[in-house]
C-alpha cells in the first residue's frame, strides 16, 4: 500500500502538482468542499433510487 | 433493504481528510422531505386512447421525515442511529389481468389471444386486477451503523429493518475500507457484504383478500458484494479531485416484490372469459403465482466517478462538478452530472451590539448551493412496455373486472404481461419488466439548497424540480416515468 501511495505521489508530482502543506489545508477541510453524499439517508438520493435504475448499485461510492 | 446500500452520516467526508477518527461531536438531525409527482397523464393511461399498457407507478404524493442521531463514543468508535418514517399517498396506478391461462396445476399463468381455444389442460379466463386507485400508507426504517476507526482503516456493521404494509425487511453489511495518504493523496480501498431477507405482509390496501394475497416474495434473500476503490489529490490548497470506481455483484430474489402475488381464483374467475362465474372449472389448486416483473437472480454492476472542488477563496465559495458512469449486465447504462456552487455568507458588522453582533459572535454562516444535475439512462434488456395489441382497446364493463372504489373504467390502466415472454419479442425471454425505472429515459434537475448555521444548530431547506423527458435516443415514450418537486427542510444541532 506504502509503495502504491509512493508511486501515485510520484506521478501527481510529476504532473506539476504542489504539496499542500499541514496550515495550507483549510480550505481542503471546509464543509463547502465536501464531496457527494450518496447513502441511502440523503432524502434526494432516496428519490433518485426510487426513480432511477442504477442508484442503488453505487455501493461504497464515496469511501 | 437498504443495509447494504446505507453508507450513513459517518462517512460524510471533506474533501481530504488526514487520518481517520471517529466524530468529536454529537449530532442530533431531523429532515423533512415533501415529494409531489407530477399527475399521470390520463391519455396514457387509458387504453382505449393508446396503445402503451401502463406498469405499476408509485403513489403520487411522499412525505419522508429523517431522525438522526450520530456520535463518536470515543476517537475510534462511532455510532448512528437513523429512523425514516415515509408516508405515501395518492394515485397509485398498478394492474389488470385480462384473459389469463390457468393450467390445472395452478402454477402456470400465460396470456393468451382472446381467440385462442381452451384445451384439456388450460382454462382461459379474466382474473380480477390489482388495482389501487387511491392509496395510502406508512413506512418505517431503522438502521443502526457502527463503525470503528484507525489510522489507515475504517470497518463499519451496520444493521436495517424496514417494514411497510407491503413487505418487511431486515437485513446487516459489513464493511471495511483502507486508505493510504500522505500530503497530496488519499488512496481508499472498500468492500462490503451485505444481505436482506423479504417478508411478505399482506396488503388490505391493495388487494382483496378473497382473491390476491402476496405471498411470492416471502422469506427472500439479496446478497450483495461490493469492491470500490478511489484516489484523492489535492492538485494545491484550493483544489482536490477524486476519482473512483468500482464493482458490485448482487445475488438472489432481485424482482420488484410489489409486482409478485399469488392470485387466488374465487368469485369472480371465468372459465371462457365469458362473465359468467364458475368457480368449479378451476381445479382443486387454485392459487396461481403471478409476476409482473420477472428478474435474473445476480446482477453485476460496475461504476466509475469523477468528483472536482475548487474553493474560490475570493468569493468565499466551492465549485462542485460531479460525472459517474453506471452500468450493470442487465443493460442498464446511465450517466449522470451535477454541478453545485457552494456559496457561503459570513455575518460581520462593525456594530458592538444588536441582532447582527449576536449572529457574528455565534459564527453564523449562510450558505446558498445552487445546483444542476442531468442524468440519462439506457434501459434494461428487459424492459418491456408489455404492449398487446390483441387486448388493447378491449377492455370493457363485461369482463367483469372489478373497479376498486372511485375508480372508473376509464382511468384503468391494462398490464398485458407473459410470463414466459412468447410473442413479445424479448431478448431473454424468460425476463421481463415493466419498471419505469428500467426504462430509457433522459431528466434533469435543478434546484437550491440553503443552511443557516448559528453556533451549534443549523436550519437548512432545498427545493428541487426534476423533469423527466421520456424519449431518449429514439425510444418510445413511457408513461410511467414521472417528474415531480421535492421540498426538504432541517434541523440539526451538534453538542
Amino acid at each position: 500500500m506504502k509503495k502504491l501511495v509512493l508511486a501515485l505521489c510520484a506521478m501527481v508530482s510529476l504532473a506539476g502538482c504542489a504539496t499542500v502543506q499541514p496550515w495550507e489545508r483549510a480550505n481542503l477541510e471546509n464543509e463547502q468542499m465536501q464531496f457527494l453524499d450518496l447513502s441511502s439517508q440523503s432524502l434526494a438520493e432516496q428519490n433518485y433510487q426510487r426513480f432511477e435504475a442504477v442508484s442503488g448499485a453505487l455501493v461504497g461510492e464515496g469511501w | 433493504m437498504k443495509a447494504y446500500l446505507s453508507s450513513a452520516v459517518l462517512l460524510a467526508a471533506s474533501a481530504m481528510v488526514y487520518g481517520n477518527s471517529a466524530p468529536v461531536t454529537t449530532n442530533l438531525g431531523y429532515q423533512v422531505g415533501l415529494t409531489n409527482q407530477q399527475a399521470f397523464d390520463q391519455a396514457l393511461l387509458n387504453p382505449s386512447t393508446s396503445d402503451y399498457q401502463t406498469p405499476a407507478h408509485d403513489p403520487q404524493s411522499i412525505q419522508q421525515h429523517l431522525f438522526t442521531l450520530g456520535t463518536g463514543v470515543n476517537e475510534n468508535l462511532g455510532v448512528a442511529l437513523n429512523y425514516r418514517l415515509g408516508q405515501y399517498a395518492g394515485n397509485g396506478v398498478h394492474s389488470i389481468y385480462k384473459d389469463v391461462d390457468v393450467d390445472t396445476s395452478g402454477t402456470n399463468v400465460g396470456w393468451t389471444a382472446q381467440t385462442q381455444t381452451d384445451s384439456n389442460d388450460k382454462q382461459q379466463g379474466v382474473i380480477r386486477g390489482v388495482v389501487g386507485p387511491s392509496q395510502a400508507y406508512s413506512e418505517h426504517d431503522v438502521v443502526l451503523d457502527t463503525r470503528l476507526y484507525s489510522n489507515n482503516v475504517v470497518a463499519g456493521l451496520s444493521a436495517d429493518y424496514l417494514v411497510n404494509p407491503r413487505q418487511q425487511t431486515a437485513g446487516a453489511a459489513l464493511d471495511i475500507a483502507f486508505d493510504g495518504n500522505n500530503d497530496q493523496l488519499v488512496y481508499s480501498l472498500g468492500v462490503r457484504y451485505g444481505f436482506t431477507t423479504l417478508t411478505s405482509v399482506f396488503d388490505a390496501n391493495r388487494a382483496k383478500a378473497e382473491q390476491v394475497v402476496l405471498s411470492e416474495a416471502d422469506g427472500e434473500q439479496v446478497h450483495r458484494i461490493a469492491a470500490s476503490q478511489s484516489l484523492t489529490i489535492a492538485f494545491n490548497k484550493n483544489i482536490a479531485w477524486r476519482f473512483g470506481a468500482g464493482i458490485d455483484a448482487s445475488i438472489g430474489y432481485l424482482s420488484n416484490p410489489y409486482a409478485s402475488f399469488a392470485i387466488e381464483c374465487g368469485e369472480g374467475c371465468h372459465n371462457d372469459g365469458s362473465t359468467e362465474t364458475n368457480e368449479s372449472s378451476f381445479a382443486s389448486s387454485d392459487v396461481v403465482d403471478y409476476r409482473t416483473e420477472l428478474l435474473p437472480e445476480s446482477r453485476i454492476g460496475w461504476h466509475v466517478h469523477s468528483n472536482y472542488r475548487q474553493f474560490i477563496n475570493p468569493a468565499n465559495a466551492a465549485l462542485h462538478l460531479d460525472l459517474r458512469y453506471v452500468g450493470n449486465d442487465w443493460g442498464v447504462q446511465q450517466g449522470m452530472g451535477r454541478v453545485a456552487w457552494d456559496q457561503q455568507f459570513d455575518i460581520a458588522t462593525q456594530r458592538s451590539t444588536g441582532i447582527l453582533r449576536w449572529l457574528e459572535r455565534q459564527d453564523t454562516a449562510i450558505n446558498l448551493v445552487p445546483f444542476a444535475r442531468v442524468a440519462g439512462q439506457y434501459k434494461a434488456a428487459y424492459y418491456t412496455q408489455m404492449t398487446d395489441p390483441e387486448l388493447t382497446n378491449a377492455i370493457n364493463a363485461s369482463d367483469n373486472i372489478e373497479f376498486a372504489e372511485g375508480a372508473t373504467e376509464s382511468n384503468f390502466p391494462s398490464t398485458i404481461v407473459t410470463p414466459d415472454g412468447t410473442g413479445l419479442g424479448f431478448s431473454q425471454p424468460n425476463y421481463y419488466t415493466s419498471n419505469p425505472k428500467y426504462a430509457s429515459y433522459l431528466n434533469y434537475s435543478l434546484g437550491i439548497n440553503t443552511a443557516i448555521s448559528i453556533a451549534d444548530v443549523q436550519l437548512s431547506a432545498g427545493f428541487e424540480s426534476y423533469t423527466t423527458l421520456s424519449e431518449l435516443a429514439g425510444q418510445v415514450e413511457v408513461p410511467g416515468l414521472t417528474s415531480f418537486v421535492m421540498f426538504t427542510g432541517g434541523l440539526d444541532y451538534k453538542f
